[in-house]
């Protein structure tokens, strides 16, 4: 290294992100004209990344929490310690209250039992012993269900390989860009025999994201699906199909997110009310 | 949806949460804040704005079939609300993790284990060039490169001037600098500090 320029001693404040802006502008100057210094801060900037490669990701600081490990990194790093201590703190409590006995309903179960037992004597024996009635109930419950769930995946099978008729195709405009009764939501009707439903998603024009997740939310907030991996097109729209299945008649939340870099934000929300037409 | 090592319960938990039943979602909720209402995580007005990623990372989980049920459920709903808590102080202090950390779930062993090897094999290169500086620059490496300081905040850390901290940081750097180029051009040598310039 032989620039012997003051802004050289700078290079590697800059490549860590130590300097104040004064220093940054004054080093970002030096560097338009220095070809040693650019290389410098290429390295040091190098060298950082590898340094912070031992930033301990998110999952294995709740793993080595949940196992009581504490990683070499945290004894280096601050911000490290602060999350690792908070999750352990964090996982002491969950552990806590899951050994915690519930007296209240343990109180109400016993009670119940020494008043049963007590009924129990006083009424006739039946001849034959009863069947346990709450099990076999929550049983028939789960076959009911799975037998749904299978009859559900077998009709969408046939979908999926079938023609697709009278898909509705629906312009969805941002809440924010509408007034009046369209704020109330997007109306959807699907004709009895329609299995997919076509949104055109229309954002306001905007630097754009890398990518884009419209999550879909019901009446009561509560997730129902999410599409992952959107591109906008150059007319500020993304489209997607939506199989009937997933969008039973109500009223409906769309989130549209982007993400950019490591970032996500939230870009648009649509109001959307399905309908089945008989 | 593979639940095939879930207990019934948690299986049927399960179908009812992607179903989108009021009931499966109550009791999901319900574990989710018992993670997230922890006042050592410190959400306040955030606090549901991550509950809902919760709900959202486990959705995609369910219907991909990722929970196998090697833990229980609860325990499960625990780790992605963590997860997602930690996220989210981590992106309030805008430390990028995103490209180190693409998932949330315990990885199976199989699971790109080159990118595993290659992030192994940075991360012990790092060791050894932090092994081999003294406990003044490592202090300080730990400062400006780790919580990334500001020289001037660092020079209140450690109680001395900015102008000190400027001429350690560039002793340090090529102290560093020696160290990284001898182990990356020598990867199977060990420096020990005594070797360090």
């Amino acid at each position: 290294m032989n620039c012997t320029a003051p802004e050289a001693e700078l290079v590697a404040g800059l490549s860590t992100g130590t300097l104040s802006p004064s220093d940054s502008e004054a080093v970002r100057r030096h560097l338009a004209d220095c070809e040693e210094c650019r290389v410098d801060a290429a390295f040091v900037a190098e060298m950082a990344a590898t340094l912070r490669s031992l930033h301990l990701t998110e999952r294995e600081l709740v793993a080595a929490a949940w196992a009581r490990q504490r990683p070499a990194h945290v004894l280096d790093c601050a911000s490290c310690r602060e999350e690792y201590e908070a999750l352990l703190a964090v996982d002491a409590d969950l552990r806590a209250g899951q050994a915690r006995v519930p007296w209240v309903p343990v109180a109400a179960a016993l009670l119940v039992a020494v008043l049963g037992a007590g009924l129990w004597k006083l009424e006739p024996r039946p001849a034959v012993e009863p069947v346990p009635g709450a099990e076999v109930a929550r049983l028939g419950e789960a076959e009911r269900r799975l037998a749904q769930a299978e009859s559900r995946l077998a009709t969408l099978e046939r979908e999926a390989v079938a023609p697709h008729l009278n898909v509705p195709i629906i312009d969805l405009e941002p809440n924010a860009a509408t007034r009046g009764p369209a704020a109330a939501g997007r109306l959807v009707e699907l004709a009895a025999n329609a299995t997919t439903v076509t949104f055109v998603v229309v954002t306001r024009p905007m630097p754009p994201h890398d990518s884009y997740t419209l999550e879909v939310l019901g009446s009561a907030a509560e997730p129902r699906f999410v599409a992952d991996g959107l591109l906008r097109s150059p007319y500020d729209t993304l489209t997607l199909s939506v199989p009937r299945a997933l969008l039973p008649a109500g009223e409906y939340r769309f989130v549209l997110y982007g993400r950019r870099g490591g970032d996500r934000e939230r870009v648009e929300t649509y109001a959307v009310s399905v309908r089945h037409r008989p | 949806m593979s639940t095939g090592q879930a207990s019934k319960a948690d299986a049927e938990l399960i179908l009812g949460f992607v179903a989108g039943e009021r009931e499966s979602l109550a009791r999901v909720d319900r574990w989710i804040q018992e993670v997230l209402g922890n006042r050592r995580f410190l959400l306040g007005a955030d606090r549901e704005d991550v509950a809902q990623d919760v709900r959202r990372r486990l959705l995609v989980s369910f219907r991909a079939g990722r929970f196998e049920g090697s833990s229980s459920l609860r325990t499960y709903v625990w780790r992605a609300a963590q997860h997602a808590a930690l996220n989210h102080i981590r992106g309030r202090r805008r430390r990028p993790t995103s490209s180190l950390d693409p998932g949330w779930e315990p990885a199976a062993p199989a699971s790109d284990p080159l990118a595993a090897l290659a992030l192994e094999e940075r991360r012990e290169l790092a060791r050894r060039v932090l092994a081999a500086l003294g406990d003044e620059c490592r202090r300080l490496w730990a400062l400006a490169v780790f919580e990334e300081l500001p020289y001037r905040a660092v020079a209140q850390r450690l109680g001395i001037t900015e102008a000190a901290v400027k001429v350690k940081a560039l002793r340090c750097r090529r102290k560093a600098a020696s160290v990284y180029q001898q182990l990356k051009g020598a990867p199977s040598a060990t420096l020990t500090p005594e070797q360090a310039p």
